[in-house]
């Protein structure tokens, strides 16, 4: 198994479980991995706005290579 | 005129009817974002499998750059505000997260810590003629490389779902949402959800 393929399928994976938290947490009418977030990302805004904008800077990266 | 009746179609009762009543939630607006994701990338995983299968690292000697870096840019922004509108949806709570929530959310933060300090390892050590191991991100760029469009709509799952957590509300504004939620559905009590509110998590000050 090629480090190609182990990338390729990791990344749709690591957010397929996310996604699948979501609806587990919504579906038992839980506190959601997400709601966890949203309470941090409450509390300390500019930490988060900072973490959003590594994962835009992440993503330039990676489009903007050559 | 009077009409007759309805008949009564509900199949079952107790924990039946409950499991049919949470289905049919499923219909709801908050359910939109993460149901779809998981449809999406549930295809694009199997497609993954097969389109990368036995690819090897060296057909990555030279990476060839996007062709539309500035639509790429503009569909991931779109896609965080999206994920910022639809987090509206989802509604608040003020219940205290359970024991899952926070081994879910720990094992997340282990898993990015050990592959950022893959990252970081791969990077100081740099292998020759493009042979593994390489950094992760040589490795997404020889994704993206090979597969544009594949890469730039799992980044914009990624923006949707970043949009969806990180998108500033404030708390107050997140629980009355939840409260009015409440107040049309069942409701949620601690003694039915076995999850203890925030104060009462906290106990008496």
């Amino acid at each position: 198994m090629s480090g190609v393929l182990i990338v390729a399928v990791a990344g749709p994976m690591l957010l397929l479980a996310v996604a699948a938290a979501e609806i587990v947490g919504a579906w038992r009418r839980n506190v959601a991995l997400g709601a966890v977030i949203e309470d941090w990302a409450s509390d300390h805004p500019f930490l988060a706005a900072l973490l959003a904008a590594f994962v835009g800077a992440f993503a330039a990266h990676i489009f903007w290579h050559s | 005129m009077t009409r007759p009746p309805r008949p009564n179609l509900t199949l079952g009762t107790g924990n039946g009817r409950r499991a049919l009543r949470k289905l049919a939630n499923v219909r709801q607006a908050h359910y939109a974002t993460p149901v779809g994701a998981a449809a999406l990338l549930t295809v694009l995983l199997g497609a993954a499998v097969l389109r990368f299968h036995g690819t090897p690292v060296s057909s990555c000697q030279s990476l060839r750059p996007d062709a539309w870096p500035t639509a790429a840019f503009v569909a991931i922004v779109s896609a965080f505000l999206l994920g910022g509108v639809t987090g509206k949806l989802h509604p608040g709570s003020d219940a205290s997260p359970g024991i899952w929530t926070h081994a879910a959310l720990t094992l997340f933060a282990a898993v990015v810590a050990v592959v950022w300090g893959y990252e970081t390892w791969a990077i100081a050590n740099p292998s020759q003629n493009h042979v593994d191991p390489q950094p992760i991100t040589f490795y997404v760029m020889c994704v993206r490389s090979n597969e544009s469009d594949w890469t730039l709509f799992v980044f914009v799952m990624a923006a949707l779902l970043v949009g969806r957590w990180l998108w500033h509300r404030p708390r107050a504004a997140r629980l009355r949402a939840g409260a009015a939620d409440r107040s049309h559905g069942a409701p949620k009590t601690s003694e039915a959800t076995g999850v203890k509110p925030r104060e009462e998590a906290r106990g008496p000050s």
